[in-house]
Parts: C-alpha cells; structure tokens; sequence
C-alpha cells in the first residue's frame, strides 16, 4: 500500500503546529493591542504551561489509528463512503470534532460512541498523527 | 435466451410494471436525458492487485482450498452472476454498480467497467439476478430492473423499468444515511425479497409503528413487478445478507447487532425464518436474547424468534450464500457460506474472515471459521470480506470493500 504519510516527523514539528493554535493567534492580538507587559506575562506564562501539558506524541497516535482504520483507511482516505478522509485535515479541526461528538455538539451513530472511549490527551495523539499526513490533489481535467 | 424471447420478455415486464421511470432514467424503450455518459474502467493489473495478492498469501483455509484475485472493484459489496456465468454484477455504497468480465473465460476477470453510466445510482448495494436474466438494483430508496443486462451491458445507456419508484422504498422523511444498504433476492415464490435496515443504533419507540408498516427494521417482498407489497419479516436492525436455503426454501438471513452494550454483548445473528410475518427481536433484544438498554422494562411482542446462530459480538455478519455447487467436497454442499466484515469498536477486534454453516436435518445450525488472514498483526484489517456468490463452476467470490477487490475461492483437491 503506498502511504502518503511522514512517519520521520520529529517532534519540533509537532511543536510547530502546537504553535498554530488559536490561543498563540491570540498573542498578536494583545502585541497589537498594546495590552499592559505585566498581563501579557501573565499570558505567555499561562501558555507554556498549556503547551507543555498538550505536547502530543504523535507515536502514539500511530497506535491508536489502528482502531480508526477500518473506516478512515490506514493512510487516512475513507474505507466507508460514510466517512470523511483524515489524512491532512488541521490538528485542531480533529481536535474540535472529537470533543464536539463527546460532548454532543455533533453526533453520529458511531463517532460519538468511539469517541466517548478517547482520553483528551489521546484526542491530541491522533490529530497529531493525522494532521502530518501529506497528500496531493489530482483536479478534475474539465 | 434468444433475443425474440428477451424482447417479449421486456415487453411484458413493462407491461407489468406499468410504470415508466421517471428523472433521469431512462424510459422503457427511450434514452436517457442525461445522453451518453462516458465509462470508467477499472486497471486490474499493477502495484495496487501485486498487493493485495501478496495479502492473500496470509489467508488461511481448509486444505486442497485456494485463493486468488478475481478483480479489482472499487467498494465491491453484494455480487450477483449473470445466468450465462460470464459477467458478474457488483452493488456498491456510492454511486455505482459494476460490471465484471471475464472476455477470455480464464477464470479471472479482464475487464471491470461501471454499468450504465448515463443513470444515476444512489447507494446501489442490492443487485440480483432472476433466473430469467432480469438484473434487480436495490438503492436507498428506489428499485429497478434491468431486463437482459448481461447482454445490454456493454453501452452507456440501458433500458430501465422501475419496480419500486424512487422515493417509495420507504416514506421520503425516514432516508438517512444509516444502515441504508439494501441487499435484494428472489425467493421460490418468484417474489422480491429486500431487507430495509433501521437507521438508529436502537430504534426509538416513536418510530416503531411507522417502521411496522412499511417494514423499515425488516424484509419486505412483493411481485417482480413491485406489486402485493407486504412486511415479511419483523424485528431486524439492520441486515445486509440474505439467502434462500437450496432445499427447504426458508430464507436465512444476517443481522448486525447493537452497539456500545461492550465487547462481548450483544452476539450477531443469523437468523432463520420459517414463516411470514415472524418478528426478530429489534429494538427489544439487541442481539441473541440480549435485551437492549433502551427497552429493558418493556414486555416485547409474543413469539419472538431467536437466532439460529448466535456469532461473537460485533464481528459484523453480513453477506451470505448458500453453496448449491459441486466443486467443493460433499459436506459443504447447502451449507450457509457468510463474511465476517469486522469489528470496530471493540477492544480485542473480530472478524474479517469467511465463515461457514453447516446446517443438520433438523435444522440445527453450527458455524465455524472458512478463511481467515485479513487482519494482520497490528490486528489492522489488511481487506475486510463482504459478501459472497457462487460461480457456475461452483467456485465462491468473495467481496471486500476496503480492500476493493473480489476473491475466487475454489477446490482443488490435496
Ligand atoms: C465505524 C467507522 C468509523 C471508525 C472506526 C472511526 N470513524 Fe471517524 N468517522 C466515521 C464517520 C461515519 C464519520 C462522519 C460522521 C458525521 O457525519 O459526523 C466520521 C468522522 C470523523 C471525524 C470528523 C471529520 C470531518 O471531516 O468532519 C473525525 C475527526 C474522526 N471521524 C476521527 C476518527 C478517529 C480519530 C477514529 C479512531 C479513534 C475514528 N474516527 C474511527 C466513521 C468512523
């Protein structure tokens, strides 16, 4: 099976995309904003810690995808015409959309149960994984 | 069949139906508004097949049985053989049915293209042929028949006659996108026989008179031509698998089970129908005599009929033939060949193989493990079967949608 997916990935890219997040978007805009240095301080303390606790190991996301596979596929394009393609989605659209069918906000007869079983820090692991999938688009000739 | 034959036999089909298809079918002898759709064909040779033959080395079976691959056919779920034993026809979950070749009638398929490409199929799970030629195409919520198929294949437009209008399936309000493959056969009765899942894990209570009287949650049959439409059977979650029993002509059907009860409840089934109208169980029980959740309080209906066989949780029973052939050794002949599409969301995962049923002369049944081997090591599916038919030479296909491919599996002796 050819695999689109970068499994050398190290973990600064990882980090990298940690650094993506809304909560670092928010950064600019209190640097933009001119909020006071104390508070922002306050802030970057706030968000190390947050990091530190959302580091994902994209390892093990690698051994729980083998419980998606059957219908996300192994390289993560869809086996089950009724499931999306992960392969390449952002790590926080993952992220959102298993917290949103463990909490209800979005529901499927089936990702809501096979969400309920997944740790927060386990939710991370997987969009890690994922998220470092690459693919390339072939577009229609029309 | 002579074509006179097959052009009276359209005759009076359409005749019986009495109805021309409407939207972008075709009407019964016109065209399609949609003109000339152009085909897709399938490669069948290259890296994609080397791998999935180097998977069918791991597959293990019952000695003097071989494995090889038929074709390569993208979401290949229920098969039905033309009569003639040369084109196969394969039901998809997304919106094609494909047509599968074998030209130079050396045992493996050579050319795999989409039928009738000018019409639009919408979840066309459910093919089957009639002895008599006409291929019937059950969808989500529409039934068609194809007179002659096996020999008007080869164009993109084809004559289509609707058996069950588009929409009346079941009440426009209940499509969803759940449990909505449909699988179709033809009884001893000459009737059509289609299962109707329930969308829901557990059928709500407010749905149940409803899906009482349109058999959502169960098979219904009816005429070739759609007529005397009736609830045949009750208390089904969601089957995909069908057959009627060589001998006896009882219809035996899979059914697969609820889920999130936990690893080891609620069993799948496979069922055994002995007369119209017997209900199943669902949403009462969830599977075997497992009583669901939702209604643990509740008394469920008189006379319930339990499984002929109880199979281990989530495996996902689908699929299913009788073996009426030759080919292999005696004791399988009438025997219930079924796949095992497997589990999900358990924590030691199951299936993914082919099973068999013997079935003794009181009707007892008792089912073991074909052929195994899908699932590797890192118990990830490396193919996931779906669904089975005979061939003419009584070899038995197999089809598996994640892998999209069928398998031949034959006899050869020691
Ligand atoms: C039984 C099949 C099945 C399995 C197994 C499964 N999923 Fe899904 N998944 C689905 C379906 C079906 C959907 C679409 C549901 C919907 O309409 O909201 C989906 C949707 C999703 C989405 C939303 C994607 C989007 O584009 O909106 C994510 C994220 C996801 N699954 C992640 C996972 C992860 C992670 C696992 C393994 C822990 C997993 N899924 C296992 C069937 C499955």
């Amino acid at each position: 099976m050819i695999m689109p997916v970068r499994s050398t990935r190290s973990h600064t890219s990882v980090a990298n995309h940690v650094k993506k997040t809304p909560a670092q978007a928010g950064v600019f805009y209190f640097l933009e904003n001119k909020v006071p240095v104390n508070k922002l301080i306050i802030f970057f303390l706030s968000l190390c810690l947050s990091s530190v606790a959302i580091a994902a190991d994209m390892a093990n996301g690698k051994v729980l995808s083998a419980q998606c596979s059957a219908c996300h596929g192994k390289d993560g394009l869809s086996r089950d015409p009724e499931a999306p393609n992960l392969a390449g989605l952002s790590a926080l659209y993952i992220e959102k959309s298993l917290v949103d069918y463990q909490k209800g906000a979005r529901h499927d007869r089936r990702m809501s149960l096979i969400a309920q079983g997944l740790k927060k820090s386990q939710i991370k692991d997987l969009s890690a994984w994922y998220s470092a999938f690459e693919l390339t688009a072939k577009v229609p000739d029309i | 069949m002579k074509l006179k034959k097959i052009a009276a036999s359209i005759a009076a089909m359409a005749f019986a139906a009495g109805v021309v298809a409407k939207e972008n079918d075709v009407g019964i002898f016109g065209t399609s508004g949609k003109g000339m759709g152009d085909h897709t064909f399938i490669q069948q040779d290259g890296a994609k097949a080397d791998n999935i033959r180097a998977i069918l080395k791991n597959v293990k079976m019952p000695a003097g049985f071989k494995i090889d691959l038929y074709a390569i056919v993208p979401d290949a779920r229920d098969m039905t053989m033309a009569p003639q034993g040369t084109v196969l026809f394969v039901g998809t979950r997304k919106d094609k049915v494909w047509v599968v070749s074998d030209r130079d009638r050396d045992g493996v398929a050579d050319e795999v293209k989409d039928f009738a490409p000018s019409l639009s199929f919408d979840v066309p799970n459910g093919v089957q042929f009639s002895k008599d030629g006409f291929l019937y195409v059950a969808e989500r919520n529409h039934v068609r028949v194809f007179p002659a198929a096996e020999f008007f294949f080869e164009g993109p437009d084809v004559v289509a006659v609707d058996v069950v209008p588009k929409g009346e399936l079941i009440p426009e309000g209940e499509e969803s996108y759940n449990h909505t493959a449909r699988v179709v056969d033809i009884g001893p009765d000459n009737k059509l026989y289609i299962s109707l899942g329930q969308p829901y894990n557990v059928a709500p209570p407010e749905k149940l008179d409803l899906y009482k009287k349109t058999g959502i949650g169960g098979i219904i049959r009816m005429d070739r031509d759609g007529k005397n439409r009736e609830v045949y059977t009750y208390g089904v979650r969601n089957s995909v698998g069908q057959d009627f029993h060589p001998k006896t002509g009882e219809l035996w059907w899979t059914d697969n089970q609820v889920d999130g009860m936990g690893d080891d409840i609620p069993p799948g089934e496979l069922n055994r129908q002995t007369k119209a109208g017997q209900h199943f169980g669902h949403p009462w029980f969830g599977g075997g005599k497992t009583r669901t959740n939702e209604y643990a309080k509740e008394t469920p209906p008189a006379g319930i009929v339990h499984p002929a066989v109880s199979t281990t949780a989530h495996c996902a029973d689908l699929g299913m033939a009788f073996y009426s052939g030759n080919q292999f050794p005696k004791k399988y002949k009438n025997a219930i060949f079924s796949a095992q599409h497997g589990s999900w969301n358990r924590t030691e995962p199951c299936g993914a193989r082919v099973m068999v049923t013997f079935i003794d002369k009181d009707g007892k049944a008792k089912m073991e493990p074909f052929a195994e081997g899908w699932m590797n090591s890192n118990k990830e599916y490396d193919g996931r079967p779906m669904s089975i038919t005979m061939m003419k030479d009584g070899s038995m296909l197999v089809s598996d949608d994640y892998a999209g491919a069928i398998y031949k599996i034959s006899y050869v002796g020691s």
